[in-house]
């Protein structure tokens, strides 16, 4: 809403596209207000069990410096962050449509490569935590700085021609290495599980993050897909959630328990 | 045989036996008790001084002793937390 006095006046408006969900799936859109109530629901409750796992790891990864930790923290720091700025992209979508207004193409771009580089992080941040035990980069000290070349490339080729659908590709093709990295590397464990509830976990939580993305360019999309998406994706989050609770109680806790 | 322990138990057993010797101990003792080679322990004795868990004092005479920094307490009482969240996370 912010944005409209300024825009109305300096830029001529192009024809409204059509919605991409017009047609049969047209009685499911959502009106801009629900739209919008959804969007900040969804990111209220990932991000603010995404900031309770990486607080309660913080001080873990403090004492123990160990990498595994690291990597774990900044999965749920970078998904947070992820989600943060789609909001906002979804925001300035909603904002578009409902008063038929259009951003410079530099915010789009800018807010697409937030988006792009802070979810290839925690990708990239999942790929690393899964494989700390078995590949020996993973404890290189240089190995985040490559880390985030990567994903500040990948978020460039996506938001240069300003596209999500590069996005989602680029990303899908990283998941797709990274589960190759996973099941096939050879690992030092002699009895290793090929599918552990954390490897679940992980690929879960990838793959609702791509999922998502496709959602956060359609912000009136159908209701009936994403509110069951957004349940699923939460109640992953908090399966993790609950993991760390219970293994890290809070020290007022576990006071009462003494 | 008995299993190989890993960084964090060498780690633990280290800050233990300083805790142990009311928080004052000798190098060399601390290396006898430890059990390790003495290659390992200058390792993990540097390591230690430079994430701050312990530190050197000197006595009147200039003897060395070994005491225990607050992050040093703070990871001998978190030690078990940490093994389980680790083992729990297969990270």
């Amino acid at each position: 809403m912010l944005f409209i006095p300024l825009l109305q006046e300096n830029i001529v408006m192009p024809p409204m596209m059509p919605f991409p969900f017009d047609g049969p799936f047209s009685a499911f859109r959502g009106p801009p207000l629900e739209s919008l109530l959804i969007e900040l629901a969804y990111f209220f409750a990932v991000a603010a069990i995404c900031t309770f796992i990486y607080l309660r790891t913080r001080e873990i990864y403090q004492l123990s410096q160990h990498r595994g930790v690291f990597y774990f923290e900044n999965i749920f720091l970078f998904f947070a962050l992820s989600y943060l700025f789609r909001l906002a992209s979804v925001t300035i979508l909603i904002s578009e449509e409902t008063f038929s207004t259009m951003l410079p193409m530099f915010v789009r771009a800018f807010a697409l490569f937030l988006v792009g580089y802070s979810s290839t992080m925690a990708i990239l941040s999942l790929a690393m935590a899964a494989l700390v035990k078995d590949v020996k980069i993973s404890e290189n000290k240089k190995a985040p700085f490559v880390l985030n070349g990567i994903a500040i490339v990948l978020a460039l080729f996506a938001a240069v021609p300003r596209s999500d659908f590069i996005l989602i590709v680029l990303q899908t093709v990283l998941l797709a290495a990274a589960l190759f990295a996973v099941f096939f590397l050879p690992s030092k464990e002699k009895h290793k599980k090929l599918l552990s509830q954390n490897k679940v976990t992980y690929i879960l939580l990838a793959v609702f993050w791509i999922i998502n993305l496709p959602l956060s360019s359609v912000p009136f999309g159908p209701f009936y897909f994403k509110i069951p998406l957004y349940a699923l994706s939460i109640i992953v989050f908090l399966s993790i959630f609950l993991r760390v609770k219970k293994r890290l109680p809070s020290d007022a806790k576990k006071k009462r328990q003494v | 045989m008995q299993k190989k322990r890993d960084r964090y138990e060498i780690i633990f057993a280290i800050l233990g036996i300083v805790r142990e010797h009311h928080n004052s101990i000798k190098p060399t003792p601390l290396l006898r008790y430890t059990n390790i080679s003495s290659q390992s322990f200058s390792e993990y004795y540097a390591e230690l001084k430079e994430k701050d868990f312990i530190r050197e004092e000197f006595d009147k005479k200039g003897r060395k002793y070994v005491c225990l920094s607050d992050k040093g307490f703070k990871f001998l009482e978190k030690y078990r937390e940490i093994k389980g969240f680790i083992k729990e996370f297969e990270l």
